[in-house]
């Protein structure tokens, strides 16, 4: 499902050193994750969470090794390949990233549209999911008319109306109260049940106590004892099978 | 239900972003040159083969005082020479009516036999043609005014290269506006762009946006550009009607198939550079 194998990342320079590479963000970092499992991405700011979900989502390819997200090796694919992709994986911002100019309806068919879906069948799955995250009667409205629950709400909504096989989330909880924490929580919690492979970064140890499961954690951009979360090779046999 | 339609078909809003007249009305003015260079290009044309058609039969031997045996002898002479593609007696009637503005019905003057030559090659001396015709029919006169029209055949067709030329500089900037106004557009639409992108669109579905609307935007000046170079066209075709010898005049002289040309290819230049300047930008997202 998810492979990471020895992975190593470095951003570009920035204005002294542009054209050179900056210090690593993640070195070594080596997991898999099986089809249908969750979790949490753990570790304190500026530890790389973030890095590793971009690789997962591709909007990141890795400096070394090889990141293998869904079948695809991403380190050589060509570049024409990862769109395809991408449209089987939801993507939860913790700034949301909705489109402010569009209604929350447009916004949530997003992905169904660019799948090419005929607006004749993706109205009731719009509006389904719509329902589903509580928004239905805000579909009309437009987003900065919502509150920062409303949208985080509309975020996952579009992440996840197009039945993704993989949700990523980068801190989804960052914008939120505790009560609206948690029914984001169950909401990502009932797609796991689905079979919906998901993994949330956050560093709410409170959300983790609430919904237990394996743990990456990231330390300066390593990861801190990978065998302490499972046994990734041995889960991804029994993954597939 | 209006707002969703509207904003169903353009999820990058580019209806918004790529705005106003400011593109419409730069493209709207090249399409105006464009409309003069094309009319321009035409005249040149038209000119440069009347007068390269006159150029041709540019060599008239006169016969004063000319019976028919003179006239024929003349014309088989002439038709011996290698240089000579073709002389041809001009018929009687037709030459009455070409004085008739001047002489009226003629009124039984007597009228040299003129014969038309064409040259296989028009830098033939006509004066030696001239010269070996009067060893066989003594008292001929040889008019070349084929020269000065070559000329100005050639003057017309380097006017017509320069119209050309003009044109393809005209589209050359509209592509480079279009490519500003495109990078406007990415930098006011960068996010919706990387949302897009991340949600999986591919490069030709983002670049295929833009370059609709821009095509769009560029269309739409052209035609305003181009109806507005009509009346002026207009009158610079009466002008030139007594040159070109079209029959035709004012709005009918038009070079109308060319003209309605340019709005498709305004779209198409706006089209192809929005393709080319968005998909050069999204090479740097991975």
């Amino acid at each position: 499902m998810i492979r990471f194998e020895a992975v190593g990342l470095r951003y570009p320079g920035g204005e002294p050193h542009r054209g050179t590479l900056g210090p690593p963000a993640l070195s070594d970092i080596s997991f898999a994750l099986p089809r249908g499992s969750f979790t949490w991405l753990l570790g304190p700011s500026g530890a790389g969470k973030s890095s590793v979900l971009r690789l997962m989502h591709l909007a990141l390819r890795p400096s070394r090794g090889e990141v293998e997200v869904l079948g695809l090796r991403t380190s050589r694919a060509p570049r024409s390949a990862l769109p395809a992709v991408r449209r089987r994986i939801g993507v939860v911002f913790q700034d949301f990233r909705l489109l402010p100019y569009m209604t929350v309806f447009d916004n949530v068919a997003l992905p169904l549209r660019l799948a090419g879906r005929p607006e004749a069948s993706l109205r009731a799955d719009v509006t389904e999911i719509l329902r589903w995250v509580g928004l239905e009667a805000k579909a009309q409205s437009a987003p900065p008319e919502l509150s920062g629950g409303e949208q985080q709400r509309i975020a996952i909504a579009r992440a996840v109306v197009h039945s993704p096989e993989l949700v990523v989330a980068d801190e989804p909880t960052g914008n939120l109260d505790t009560r609206q924490a948690r029914r984001l929580l169950a909401l990502l919690a009932e797609m796991n049940r689905t079979g919906t492979t998901v993994v949330v970064a956050t560093h709410d140890e409170a959300l983790v106590a609430r919904h237990p499961a394996p743990a990456l954690i990231l330390e300066n951009g390593r990861l801190r004892d990978p065998d302490h979360v499972r046994d990734p090779f041995a889960e991804e046999e029994d993954g597939l099978g | 239900m209006a707002r969703r339609m509207r904003h169903s078909r353009d999820p990058l809003g580019l209806r918004r972003a790529l705005s106003g007249w400011l593109l419409p009305g730069l493209v709207a003015a090249m399409a105006l040159l464009a409309a003069l260079a094309i009319a321009g290009a035409e005249g040149a044309s038209a000119l440069a083969e009347r007068w390269q058609r006159g150029a041709a039969a540019a060599v008239t031997v006169q016969l004063p005082d000319a019976d028919a045996a003179r006239a024929e002898r003349a014309v088989a002479a002439l038709r011996a020479m290698p240089e000579v593609a073709e002389a041809r007696a001009m018929d009687a009637a037709r030459l009455v009516e070409l004085l008739r503005p001047w002489l009226g019905d003629g009124g039984g003057l007597p009228l040299p036999a003129v014969i038309e030559i064409r040259l296989r090659d028009t830098r033939a001396d006509p004066v030696l043609i001239g010269d070996r015709l009067a060893e066989t029919v003594p008292g001929v006169v040889v008019e070349a005014h084929g020269l000065w029209v070559q000329r100005l055949a050639a003057l017309a067709r380097s006017l017509q290269t320069l119209a050309w030329a003009v044109l393809a500089l005209v589209a050359a900037v509209a592509a480079a506006v279009v490519a500003v106004a495109t990078r406007a557009g990415l930098t006011a639409r960068r996010d919706a762009v990387e949302v897009l992108h991340g949600l999986g669109a591919r490069d030709a579905e983002i670049a295929g946006r833009f370059a609709q609307r821009l095509g769009l935007l560029a269309a739409t000046g052209a035609v305003v550009g181009t109806a507005a170079s009509v009346p002026a066209l207009a009158v610079l075709a009466d002008l030139a009607a007594p040159w070109t010898g079209a029959s035709a005049r004012g709005l009918a002289a038009l070079p109308w198939m060319a003209l309605a040309a340019v709005p498709p290819l305004a779209f198409l230049v706006g089209w192809a550079t929005a393709q080319f300047t968005v998909r050069r930008w999204l090479r740097q997202l991975p």
